[in-house]
């Protein structure tokens, strides 16, 4: 089945497209945060209904609880189309999620090496109900000069009375500034299945884009699909209080 | 020393004096600014390369403390009344620290190499203990000068070496808020 767990809910300040950062807001700093990616599936049977191509937004207030932690509040809403078959779209869940970055986030203080970890959790409101997704991403940076790097591990659990699936979700990252706060790089993110499901596994590689001003951040990455997946644009943005 | 507004007008105002030319270390106890009636006390200070700087609230409403200078770029969030943040300082220069909520607040840090630094008396005259011999530079500053006044001075052993030095003032300049715009315009809130 392809689609078991919905659609990635990965969101957070960051200079990638797909992969979670280690930034975090100071104490009492507010964005609403919010991204709009593209799943545009192509599975191994390229007749339909197999091929799927799922639009997601994601919205969120997020606030800095202290200088080292991170609460989001999202919503998440899903355009679903299968080819063959009508579009749907969907409120598809609410929830929570915690980003808790090891070290300071002063740029002048912080190490070059910077561990963080994010905990999601989220009710899905469409089918049954109890149905739930846990997600626990490990989060490394690297800075060096212009040059930073990130690497991702992720799990996520799909949990509902009728059904659980696992499934893995890794990446990894590079972003260089160019002028301004401009920067520009490449990353490969990827979502594989532990279980027997693995009709929705994908792999994308592309380039990444962030830029920010003021207020304001945005990114954005462009995946070409290596495997099962023909391409996976997101676009992530926030705007501070 | 004296200081005189821009338009010629003697003025009262605090400064520091501080001799360069030489490196210290910073002292143990820390530096302490605090927020008090929508003021950062003292808004001039001296510190040493090294030394830490807290930023208590006494307020009963939210402060922030954050700085966009080179010498040190920081956000300190915003805190309580009774909480404190803290900040170090590992490079020489200065260092204009604002709030975000408040944009009457304003207060300017200078980061030294080492620890010869004093306040100008209110009568206009200043000492400083401890310089070693040699010839070094000696610096006066206030808030809202253009530019620190300096003069030469050679110091030998058991002699006082006297420097007269002379600042000009501008008026206050505008700053931008961390997000670098202009401040909304303020409403004072009344607390009951």
């Amino acid at each position: 089945m392809v689609m078991a767990v919905p659609a990635s809910a990965h969101a957070g300040r960051t200079f990638y497209g797909w992969l979670q950062d280690t930034q975090v807001m100071p104490e009492r700093g507010a964005e609403i945060q919010t991204f709009i990616s593209e799943e545009n599936y192509q599975g191994p049977d390229t007749t339909p209904p197999s091929k799927v191509h799922n639009t997601t937004w994601w919205l969120a207030p997020a606030i800095g609880i202290n200088d080292q932690l991170e609460l989001a509040l999202p919503v998440q809403f899903d355009w679903e189309h299968v080819d063959g078959t009508a579009p749907r779209t969907n409120f598809t869940s609410y929830g929570a999620q915690l980003k808790y970055r090891f070290v300071t986030a002063d740029p002048v203080d912080a190490p070059d090496f910077v561990p963080a970890v994010r905990a999601t959790i989220d009710r899905i409101v469409i089918g049954s109900r109890d149905h739930w997704v846990p997600q626990v991403d490990l989060i490394g940076s690297y800075q060096s000069g212009i040059v930073h790097a990130v690497i991702n591990a992720g799990v996520a659990a799909d949990v509902s009375p009728d059904d659980q699936h696992f499934e893995a979700r890794t990446g990894a990252g590079v972003s260089i500034e160019t002028i301004e706060d401009l920067r520009v790089g490449a990353e490969v993110f990827a979502e594989l299945s532990l279980d027997s499901d693995t009709s929705g596994n994908w792999l994308a590689i592309g380039p990444n884009i962030s830029w920010s001003h003021g207020r304001s951040w945005v990114s954005a990455s462009y995946g070409i699909g290596l495997y099962q997946i023909r391409d996976a644009p997101k676009l992530n943005w926030g705007i501070a209080f | 020393m004296t200081i005189t507004d821009a338009d010629g007008k003697p003025a009262n105002a605090d400064a520091i004096i501080y001799v360069v030319g030489f490196k210290e270390p910073p002292g143990p106890a820390p530096t302490e600014v605090a927020q008090k009636d929508r003021k950062f006390v003292p808004d001039l200070v001296a510190i040493t390369v090294g030394e830490h700087i807290q930023f208590p609230n006494g307020d009963p409403f939210l402060h922030n403390v954050f700085s966009q200078s080179a010498t040190r770029k920081f956000d300190l969030g915003s805190f309580k009344r009774g909480d404190r943040k803290d900040k170090d300082f590992p490079d020489p220069g200065v260092v204009d620290v604002y709030c975000n909520i408040h944009p009457e607040m304003a207060a300017t840090i200078l980061v030294l190499p080492n620890r010869r630094h004093t306040r100008r008396r209110p009568d206009g005259t200043y000492t400083i203990e401890g310089v070693p011999p040699g010839t070094w530079q000696v610096f006066a500053y206030t808030r809202r000068a253009a530019k620190p006044a300096m003069a030469p001075v050679t110091v030998v052993a058991g002699q006082d070496a006297i420097v007269n030095l002379a600042l000009t003032r501008g008026a206050e300049p505008e700053h931008l808020n961390k997000y670098g715009e202009k401040y909304k315009e303020y409403v004072p809130t009344t607390y009951h």
